[in-house]
């Protein structure tokens, strides 16, 4: 049923042995695959062996799936766009998708602007800590630990700390705290992000509540979920049992610790920008916007832009063409757009060529219009975007503010 | 439904970048960022964004090409190469010329120098990088030993002075000023020469030195004049790295500094304060690029810049050095290769007892001993023609003139993806396969070898380029040394006779994400991502200074022609547009050829921004649209070079350097007039 | 810049059927007020997209009024509100950027509300006048 905690493992010893917990996700993917509930899978999977290129992949033959069994932590693909992209919003065909905290936000988001078919999905999240960017891992393991990056065979995000695992079975631990502070370790965006947990998915898989025992704790979040969980259940493929008081109050304080540390950092990524006198502001940002070079990087990258016919194109006569940097309408219009449905996922600072803090200008101006509209992106199908939809209770209100 | 993200390296300028390219059912669909590259860790400009459009162009080439009663007919490869070698079979070696390009893979390259040298007898084998870079080798390497770039491209961070001499930076290598920005959020300064007020200009640099046109050594001499005053040169570094300063302080002492203000029209106080930023900085790195290489004298503008470098010591470390900006994907590679009239392979000087060293490695005899010709000159004096991936009637200066040399000749054939300009002249036309429907390796700026791989069916009948060249090296009877049966197998033999390549292989290449910079002498070996760390490849491995006259333009303003004409990019397009010009993206952003006015020179000459304009010069004259804007200053005008149809080079002056041949195509006399 | 001379240009988006009329009756009824506000009439002030108010920045503009109709009043029944949320939401982002929040204001103006049409201006007049050129006008002018 909807809100079950379970501790789980997977039947198939190949899945257990392969996985890092309980094997769950792979589980669920094999049996919703050979049961033909659904066209095929959309997982990621490291590129040969290389732990710092982790990028989609679309499944149809189960024996494949083995192959996505355990955790990415240096990658972040950007699940949603794929799926709004090039699987046309799986209108067409019926998929599993498994994805973060922000790439289940991003499908729900686009569920809502009518670009994902919600019914053909079902959506597999895994709790996440946190990703690194490849070039920014590789540097801090070269630079903090003294370790090849290549003879890595597995690296975790616990308790605070980052664990990276050697071919040789040693395990090398250090500070994350310490490692950010100096330039190293997760993505910007990732250390700030407090949803670790993603409820808003069907399923939701992590290893919080474990107690390191070999299992995943799986949380039911829809009836969707609970009906899918039941069947792959009677039909063999994982044993459950319920998660006790102890396991519950487990993950529960480790998600309150991840939340209070990302609320740190979000303090510290947003109280230079807060703080600037309102001259400083505009020259900080137009110094920043000046160096946009119109890749259109962001655009593309952003799990909700999603118009064919995008305004800020050449051809539509609001962003004068040829011109480097576009005029201020070019980054006005981007920001404009999607700030009230930001997911603070970090594909678009990721892409900008300029290093531009695109998420942090962004997600920074979303936490401010979640305290006037209280709306957060990507988390429940029935809420609108707050400033692109109203609602009939507001033609009784008669000042120029509302108030929620 | 099969779909997949395939890693592979932008097809454009030569930072090698990396993308994700989308594949659906064996066709690319799309692109998404590759975050794991070390040079662009998934961020990409707007070309490197538009990578792949220009492949499915529906103009591509499928067919070999024969002219028939003066049009071109659809013909087979049998009869296309069949004619092809008959024809070849009558030129004479010294009257047959071969011109391969920066875009051919290294691959591709190595089999075209070895078809001049082993088939036609010939050194008469060149490759476009002649047309910009040949200064790089006649500045550098009396100066420090070696043309090529001396730092990695991600080191450019670490400098706390960049002197972008005469490169536009900001449109002309996005990811490098990535770097560059990064340096200056570390407290870099940013020091620029261009007579132009570009983007760079605007965003980057924090001292821009708005030069005159083609007074770069003035400027130069100024710096170092200043430095010695100030007692600012590395005395340290000087002692124990260099030889000559003598020579240059005595040169220097004679430098007049009031004369260089009013010469290059930069007041002395902006001059000293860049001498001496440059000068007191850990760590400076010079970039420089055509603003200070295509001119009459642009040997002798990068033999300045390295001696500046050598003064302040900024050489030989990580992230400094005196840096040549090749621009093109295999830039670097199509010269190691040996597609130059001087140098066999790995830079051997041709010369009796390098021909020596190939005839053992190829097993062949009486290859040539003597320097064959330069591009233009192949152009003027060749009545053969082997144009591989190159554009001429685009790229070289008083295109009408060559025009008239081209249709003179006796044969033509051109290898290339589309009908360009000068394929239209050709005789026959041999359409070939390009980037992702071929396998090869290409080496990039910093000498970064990477290897694409192929994804996608070629075309119609295309073929890679050194199959092409190999099938034809059979049908005039050497198949023996032509019989490659894959691009990995050209690669073993290219390790085999290039040192600097000998400890890259595929296998290397697949394993390591941004590829491995050169020299790479064995297997173990990281690769050299910083060159002269310990001493210069000069013989005796000291930096030796050459003192640098300046000398004018060869054709400066007068009251027939009175503005200076300078050409550049747009950072929407590349180079000829053969490529770009094919992508609808690229072209909504610019679509035609334009040209820049200042407002000044507007009012007096009566033209309205958007206004078409002609543009004359002692060549020929072509029409543009006209920009007002304060880009330029007055007196001077700018053309992009990427339009065939507002062609830049109809109006360039042939003028060559003559210690490299590069032509003068930054600064001539023009006028101009609205069209009524 | 001497702030006495400092003539800002303010842009008035003003709905056709309650604002706007408004504004008629304001000049038929001879109420006086500043001459800097520029009138433009829109159908409803739910037309006003973030990109007319963005662009009216971008090229200049000092200030911008959003003048619709009372809630409960639209003649499209819920354009105003539209506007409402859009302004609202807008507003945090022009200061982030560094824009004062203050050079945007919305207001409800009835077609038989002429004065209140002319104290609004007024009153908007003046604040854009404290506040000074906008940011992008003070870069513009070399600042």
């Amino acid at each position: 049923m909807k809100g079950d905690m379970y501790l789980a493992w997977s039947s198939d010893s190949e899945i257990l042995n392969r996985s890092e917990n309980g094997g769950i996700v792979t589980s669920l993917l094999k049996f919703v695959l050979d049961t033909k509930r659904v066209d095929a899978v959309l997982a990621v999977k490291a590129r040969g062996d290389d732990r710092y290129d982790g990028g989609p992949v679309l499944i149809t033959d189960p024996s494949e799936l083995i192959e996505t069994a355990g955790s990415l932590h240096c990658s972040s693909p950007n699940i949603a766009r794929f799926l709004k992209e090039y699987l046309g919003g799986a209108f067409d065909m019926k998929l599993a998708v498994v994805g973060k905290p922000c790439d289940i936000r991003g499908t729900i988001e686009l569920v809502k602007r009518e670009q994902v078919n919600l019914d053909n999905l079902f959506l597999i999240g895994l709790n996440c800590s946190g990703t690194l960017s490849p070039v920014v891992a590789k540097r801090t393991i070269i630079e903090e630990f003294g370790v090849d990056p290549l003879n890595i065979i597995h690296e975790d995000i616990e308790d605070g700390n980052l664990i990276i695992m050697l071919k040789d079975g040693t395990e090398k631990t250090k500070d994350l705290k310490a490692l950010e502070e100096k330039g190293y370790g997760r993505r910007e965006n990732c250390r700030r992000c407090e949803i670790k947990i993603p409820t808003m998915a069907d399923i939701a898989c992590g290893k919080w509540g474990t107690s390191n025992k070999k299992a995943t704790f799986v949380e039911i979040c829809s009836d969707k979920g609970a009906e899918l969980f039941e069947e792959a259940i009677k039909a063999g493929y994982i044993a459950v049992e319920h998660a006790d008081d102890k396991a519950i109050k487990e993950r529960k304080e480790k998600e309150q610790e991840a939340i209070e540390s990302a609320l740190k950092w979000e303090k510290t990524d947003f109280a230079p920008l807060k703080n600037m006198a309102i001259e400083e502001k505009f020259d900080y940002w137009w110094g920043q916007f000046s160096q946009c070079i119109k890749c259109y990087g962001c655009r593309d990258a952003c799990p909700i832009c999603y118009c064919k016919d995008c305004i800020l194109e050449a051809d539509r006569g609001v962003v004068m063409p040829g011109e480097v940097p576009p005029n201020a309408m070019f980054p006005m219009i981007r920001i404009a757009h999607v700030m009230d449905s930001c997911l603070n996922c970090g594909q678009c600072q990721d892409a900008c060529p300029a290093g531009i803090p695109l998420t942090r200008l962004i997600f920074m101006l979303n936490k401010e219009l979640y305290g006037i509209f209280k709306y957060q992106p990507g988390v429940d199908v029935a809420s609108r975007p707050p400033l692109r939809s109203i609602t009939d209770e507001e033609l009784t209100i008669p000042g120029v503010e509302l108030v929620f | 439904m099969d779909i997949k993200y395939v890693p592979t390296i932008c097809p454009y300028c030569s930072c090698g970048c990396g993308i994700y390219l989308v594949i659906k059912d064996g066709r690319i669909i799309g692109q998404e960022p590759w975050k794991e590259h070390p040079v662009n860790e998934g961020a990409n400009c707007p070309k490197g964004k538009n990578a792949y459009a220009y492949i499915y162009s529906e103009d591509r080439l499928k067919m070999p090409l024969v002219r028939k009663n003066g049009v071109f007919k659809e013909s087979s490869w049998e009869e296309a190469l069949n004619l092809v070698s008959s024809k070849l079979k009558e030129a004479a070696p010294e009257k047959f010329g071969l011109i391969a390009s920066c875009r051919n893979s290294n691959e591709d390259a190595y089999v075209i120098q070895k078809f001049a040298r082993v088939v036609m007898g010939t050194n008469n084998v060149e490759y476009c990088g002649r047309l910009c870079h040949s200064s790089a080798v006649a500045g550098l390497v009396p100066t420090m030993g070696s043309g090529v770039m001396q730092t990695s491209q991600l080191e450019i961070e670490l400098a706390d002075c960049i002197f972008l001499a005469g490169v536009n930076l900001k449109e002309t290598f996005p990811m490098i000023s990535r770097r560059v920005l990064r340096a200056k959020d570390r407290g870099a300064k940013v020091i620029y020469t261009d007579p132009r007020n570009t983007a760079t200009a605007r965003y980057l640099a924090d001292i821009h030195l708005q030069l005159k046109s083609g007074t770069d050594a003035a400027l130069i001499n100024a710096m170092m004049s200043i430095i010695l005053a100030e007692g600012l040169e590395n005395k340290e570094f000087i002692a124990t790295r260099t030889a000559g300063l003598d020579e240059l302080r005595n040169f220097l002492s004679k430098i007049d500094l009031k004369q260089a203000e009013e010469l290059t029209g930069v007041p002395i106080e902006k001059i000293r304060e860049a001498a001496i930023t440059y000068a007191r900085a850990e760590r400076g790195c010079i970039l420089y690029n055509q603003g200070i290489c295509q001119h009459t004298v642009g040997g002798d503008n990068v033999k300045l810049h390295a001696d500046l470098a050598l003064l302040c010591g900024h050489a030989g470390k990580p992230g400094s050095g005196v840096n040549s900006m090749r621009g093109q994907i295999n830039g670097e590679g199509s010269g190691d290769m040996g597609c130059l009239c001087v140098f066999y392979p790995g830079f051997k000087r041709v010369s009796e007892e390098a021909a020596k060293f190939f005839e053992d490695a190829w097993g062949v005899s009486n290859l040539p001993t003597k320097p064959g010709m330069t591009y233009i000159d192949q152009l003027y004096n060749c009545k053969f023609l082997y144009m591989i991936g190159g554009d001429p009637m685009m790229v070289v200066p008083d295109v009408n003139n060559v025009k008239k040399v081209l249709q003179n000749m006796n044969f033509i054939v051109v290898q290339d993806i589309f009908l360009t300009e000068i394929a239209r002249l050709a005789h026959v036309v041999l359409p070939a396969a390009t980037w992702v429907e071929r396998e090869g390796t290409h080496t990039f700026v910093d000498r970064r070898v990477q290897k694409i791989n192929k994804f996608i069916d070629t075309p119609g009948e295309t073929k890679p380029d050194w199959l092409i060249v190999s099938q034809l090296a059979e049908r005039m009877g050497h198949k023996d040394k032509f019989s490659f049966s894959s691009a990995g197998e050209i690669f073993e033999e290219i390790r085999s006779c290039i040192p600097q390549y000998k400890g890259i292989t595929y296998e290397r290449l697949e394993k390591t994400v941004g590829g491995i910079h050169w020299p790479c002498p064995s297997e173990e070996h990281p690769g050299t991502p910083t060159m002269f760390l310990e001493k210069f490849g000069t013989p005796d491995g000291l930096g030796h200074f050459q003192p640098v006259e300046y000398k004018p333009p060869a054709e400066m303003p007068d009251e027939e022609y009175p503005y200076f004409l300078t050409t550049g990019r747009s950072i929407f397009h590349y180079h000829t547009g053969h490529m770009t010009r094919r992508t609808p993206k690229l072209m909504n952003e610019v679509p035609r050829g334009f040209v820049e006015v200042n407002p000044k020179d507007a009012i007096k000459a009566g033209v309205k921004d958007r206004d078409i304009v002609t543009l004359e010069t002692r060549r020929g004259s072509i029409e543009a649209e006209a920009r007002v804007t304060d880009n330029v200053q007055p007196g001077l005008l700018f053309i992009p070079v990427h339009f065939a149809d507002s062609c830049a080079n109809v109006l360039t002056n042939s003028a060559l350097d003559p210690s490299c041949k590069c032509a003068e195509t930054k600064v001539c006399a023009v006028r101009l007039e609205v069209k009524r | 810049m001497n702030e006495n001379k400092f003539e800002p240009k303010i842009v008035g988006f003003c709905c056709n059927w309650c604002s706007y009329a408004g504004a008629d009756l304001a000049g038929v009824g001879r109420l006086q007020y500043p001459p800097d506000i520029r009138v433009v009439r829109v159908m409803c002030s739910g037309r006003v997209s973030d990109l007319l108010i963005l662009n009216a920045f971008a090229i200049g503009a000092d200030g911008i009024l959003v003048a619709g109709c009372h809630p409960g009043d639209c003649h499209y029944l819920k354009g105003n509100l539209a506007a409402r949320r859009r302004v609202m939401g807008l507003k945090p982002f022009l200061e982030a950027i560094g824009i004062r929040p203050e050079r945007l204001r919305l207001e409800w103006i009835a077609a038989s509300e002429g004065p209140k049409f002319a104290e609004t201006v007024m009153s908007f007049t003046q604040t854009i006048k404290e506040l000074g050129p906008s940011p992008f006008n003070r870069r513009r002018n070399g600042h």
